[in-house]
């Protein structure tokens, strides 16, 4: 119960940037959402806007 | 000395550890058998590798022209898949076990899954390898549409992407329980972070290669009628570039950590290196879009907020790397005492260590060279003198072979003891080899830096286009260029034998060795974290402040170089 409350108070202490750098997860989420949609997605899109070539 | 094998804390979880006599570090066994598999897997494949690039650089000098056309081909589909994809991520899943196990006092989660995943990145390898040498893959890396290869090529790279992933979540999966059991308190020390850094963007990379390499096998099969090659480039390049963003953050990790292990550095700021490694997390992989800037179909905007603004972001975090290394570097040498004028604490660094010298050459190489001519590459207006020339090999060698490999080279000679337990052999020829593989890269990256500045064509066997309709205006100076490239190749694969050799008579020696220092050459460095004095100007890193402003003065010089030549030669796309 100890060892937790010092875990707890450790965690409490941290400053708010350092929080957020821990927050790998949230980043991981951003990485992929931001990859996807500013590449490939908004590059399909590009690509299926295009005309196609009627011979 | 016996292996020390102690049962974890925690009964339930059957994990059994040793310590480390150099480090003090716990090292699980189970985990310790996957680093130990997946590097040697890396090693191999790196073999194979360079055994096909003695023969292309054999065949692009060309007095000797080595191989025929349909030989060259083979040869660089089978290079390119060895090197960029077989012995770079072996070696990264290597890293992410050691990085979440063995720095964060932990345990392998799932060991089993560890080895799954093994065994499907080496099958999907050797099918990739076996079917290119069957002579039924000549499809180069890109494996471009509406080039076709043999259905078993496409279902290669569609396993080893799918050993990968598992890996790369075995990764995280032992980060978040480390964290549950408590392995570590506070924050993930900045080398893991790095790594969960080279683990997200692998994921994006393995999924991508999914999308792209699955309805290829289809389309292969026959079961899909057609593959527009205009999805196939977006989806391909979402896999291909940012494999190497991958190895970049991977590299950047084990920069600190060669960092630490030779010098005793630690960081003089951990958010702003930590920050660093966010923006590459953010913004690194649009810059993918560089391949694509001369395809038809992708509006401007897409073009240049990828390549000119995003991109540019992430090439910040770099530079904030190429300033916190050297810096932290500088500043533990000179707590040292090699105080003397701007630049003493570099003349008495140890440069015998290989550690520090890759360390070193691999930064330089990889920012001086293949920085500088990634972002003038990125430049939607420059790109069109550059695309498809040999210039785009020469930045990739500098970035993935002069940085990439070399820090990975490095590193290698510490997991011999540490992980291994073996003594490092050939220590002389190890000393050196950083050095030989070094001028080796430098003279290929210039070589096809120089060729494809007179125009060399990046892929073609025959860069005088003999049969073609139009001449090729190729000037005679290339003869030179491309020789100076090959010769630097001969003198490289020298620098890698040279690695293999220290590899090789080291890990088959038959004992058992504990070491005492993690340093291989020079005596125990004290490797104990230190406060930072902003207010102590003997230790201020100012030679660093003088380095990185060069930098930057070459940066703009060749930048702006390119501009000037972009004004002054005819408009050819090639």
């Amino acid at each position: 119960m100890e060892a937790d409350r010092d875990h707890r108070d450790e965690d409490e202490r941290l400053p708010p940037g350092q929080v957020l750098f821990d927050e790998i997860f949230l980043f991981f989420m951003l990485s992929l959402v931001i990859s996807f949609i500013l590449y490939n997605v908004w590059g399909l899109l590009d690509l299926l806007r295009t005309p196609a070539l009627v011979p | 000395m016996a292996v020390i094998a102690v049962p974890w804390d925690d009964k339930q979880t059957g994990a059994v550890h040793r310590i480390c006599t150099a480090t003090g570090l716990r090292v699980d066994l189970a985990a310790q058998r996957l680093i130990i598999a997946n590097a040697v897997a890396a090693v191999v494949f790196l073999a194979i590798g360079g055994l096909f690039a003695l023969l292309i650089a054999l065949t692009r000098w060309q007095t000797i022209h080595l191989l025929p056309a349909i030989w060259f081909y083979r040869s660089i589909t089978a290079h390119g898949f060895d090197m960029l994809v077989a012995w770079i991520v072996f070696f990264e899943v290597a890293g992410l076990y050691f990085g979440s196990t063995v720095l964060l006092n932990a345990r392998l989660v799932k060991p089993r899954l560890g080895w799954i995943a093994f065994a499907l990145m080496l099958l999907g390898a050797l099918m990739v390898n076996g079917i290119v040498l069957a002579g039924k893959a000549d499809v180069m890396f890109t494996a471009y549409v509406p080039l076709k290869a043999h259905p078993l090529f496409y279902l290669g790279l569609v396993l080893f992407a799918v050993g990968a992933l598992i890996a790369v979540g075995l990764f995280f999966a032992t980060i978040v329980i480390a964290k549950v059991e408590r392995r570590y308190q506070g924050s993930l020390p900045l080398v893991v972070y790095g790594l969960v850094t080279a683990g997200v963007l692998a994921t994006y990379t393995l999924i991508s290669g999914a999308l792209t390499f699955v309805p290829a096998l289809f389309w292969s099969l026959g079961w899909q009628a057609s593959f527009d090659p205009g999805y196939y480039r977006n989806l391909f390049w979402s896999f291909g570039h940012p494999a190497q963003q991958v190895n970049l953050a991977a590299m950047v990790a084990i920069w600190y950590s060669l960092a630490a292990i030779t010098t005793g550095a630690s960081p003089l700021n951990e958010k702003f290196s930590r920050l660093a490694f966010i923006l590459y997390l953010l913004f690194i992989n649009l810059g993918s879009v560089h391949h694509l800037l001369v395809d038809p179909g992708l509006s401007f905007t897409y073009k240049a907020l990828n390549t000119s603004y995003a991109m540019y972001l992430a090439v910040l975090g770099s530079l904030m790397h190429a300033f916190s290394i050297p810096a932290a570097i500088e500043v533990s040498l000179r707590r040292r005492g090699y105080t003397q004028g701007l630049l003493g604490w570099l003349r008495k660094a140890p440069w015998r260590e290989p550690g520090f010298s890759a360390l070193v050459i691999s930064m330089f190489l990889f920012g001086w060279m293949g920085g500088v001519t990634g972002v003038t590459i990125g430049t939607e207006q420059l790109n069109m003198a550059i695309h498809n020339t040999l210039r785009v090999p020469g930045h990739f060698h500098a970035t993935v072979v002069s940085g990439t490999t070399l820090a990975f080279m490095g590193m290698t000679y510490y997991l011999i003891p540490l992980i291994f337990r073996r003594e490092l052999r050939l220590k002389r020829l190890a000393s050196w080899q950083p050095y030989v593989f070094g001028a080796g890269m430098s003279l290929v990256t210039i070589g096809m830096i120089a060729s494809g500045i007179q125009g060399v064509s990046r892929r073609h066997w025959d860069i005088t286009f003999t049969q073609a309709v139009f001449p090729a205006s190729i000037p005679g100076t290339v003869q030179l260029t491309l020789a100076i490239f090959a010769i630097g190749a001969l003198i490289a694969i020298a620098g890698g034998m040279m690695y293999i050799a220290v590899v090789l008579s080291s890990i088959l020696s038959r004992r058992v060795h504990e070491p005492k220092a993690a340093t291989l050459v020079i005596g125990p460095v004290d490797m104990t974290p230190h406060e930072h004095d902003e207010e102590d100007k003997r230790l201020q890193p100012k030679g660093t402040f003088v380095l990185v402003l060069a930098f930057l003065l070459f940066f703009a010089t060749y930048y702006f170089a390119n501009w000037w030549l972009l004004g002054n030669q005819s408009w050819i796309v090639r």
